[in-house]
């Protein structure tokens, strides 16, 4: 199944997911898996309008996806879009075959303590990073391309 | 006589202040402008309730005029989901300074007047994000 980047980032899709991750992977289609833009009209309408031309985008529910895994096969070159780690490691014990995860931005916000500049964590976030970790996923922080990877696993204690 | 539109002028990093700062210095100071700079650790939340509140407190009853970086970045897509939500916005992508020029010296008009102004003036050179609303997108469901 041709995932060819998964990553995190509150902002969904932007300017750096767009001008360096879709050109760069040449991503067909960007399916964005989170509860809350899976039901909200207007956010859907924005991350469908502000995709250049030719890329396609869907919106899916967690739980959604995970049934959308089991009967369907995906042929075309996907860039799968989180939110949050936690729905990253509910998608790989649905089911999902996961190698790498990008972690490009979860922002600080009441909760989170900081990991990098731009990924901050909770609890239950820093915890279903360290399962993702167990089940042998790279999880490296990278916002754009040209970046330095740095393992996020040497930034939990 | 109506008060002059007010703006909204948003960015990744400094671009938006900085593009204030030149029509300033050529133009004299400007009122009821708003700046929306995001930054690489700003939280969506945040900047989401900063550009909805920034319309609510610069709208004077006749509109907003927001100008952004570029299409499909944080601060176009914000600015959309207010174009989506009210019907007295206008959006622009990709401005430039002569642009910014032309909107300042359009603004006592209506939003309708300056979407004329940019369009007769400068064309092509920025797109009407409402246009795009309209587009039809690929609805198969193969994946």
């Amino acid at each position: 199944m041709p995932i060819n980047v998964a990553r995190i980032d509150d902002r969904l899709i932007h300017g750096q997911v767009i001008t360096t991750w879709v050109k760069n992977y040449d991503i067909e289609q960007v399916l964005v898996i989170n509860n809350k833009v899976a039901n909200d009209k207007v956010q859907q309408s924005v991350l469908t309008m502000s995709a250049p031309p030719g890329l396609k985008v869907l919106v899916f529910g967690v739980q959604e996806f995970i049934e959308i895994l089991k009967k369907t096969t995906i042929k075309k070159r996907t860039m799968l879009l989180f939110t949050n780690s936690i729905d990253v490691d509910a998608l790989v014990d649905g089911g999902l075959s996961l190698e790498k995860l990008n972690v490009g931005g979860m922002r600080m916000q009441d909760g989170r303590h900081q990991l990098s500049r731009a990924v901050s964590v909770t609890p239950e976030e820093e915890q279903a990073f360290r399962n993702l970790i167990a089940k042998n996923v790279v999880v490296e922080i990278q916002m754009v391309p040209k970046d330095p990877i740095i393992d996020l696993k040497t930034l939990l204690s | 006589m109506s008060n002059p539109l007010p703006i909204i002028l948003a960015s990744h990093g400094p671009f938006a202040q900085g593009a204030l700062e030149c029509v300033q210095m050529l133009m004299g100071e400007q009122k009821n402008i708003h700046i929306i700079s995001v930054l690489v650790d700003s939280n969506i939340d945040m900047l989401r309730q900063k550009m909805q509140s920034s319309y609510s407190q610069l709208n004077q009853g006749n509109g907003v005029i927001i100008l952004v970086d570029i299409m499909g970045g944080t601060p176009c897509n914000l600015a959309s989901e207010l174009l989506i939500s009210h019907d007295d916005v206008l959006l622009f992508c990709g401005f430039n300074i002569p642009v910014l020029l032309e909107v300042l010296n359009s603004r006592e008009g209506t939003l309708n007047d300056v979407k004329q102004a940019i369009e007769d003036i400068f064309p092509q050179s920025c797109i009407d994000v409402k246009q795009l609303l309209n587009v039809q997108h690929e609805k198969s469901n193969e994946l």
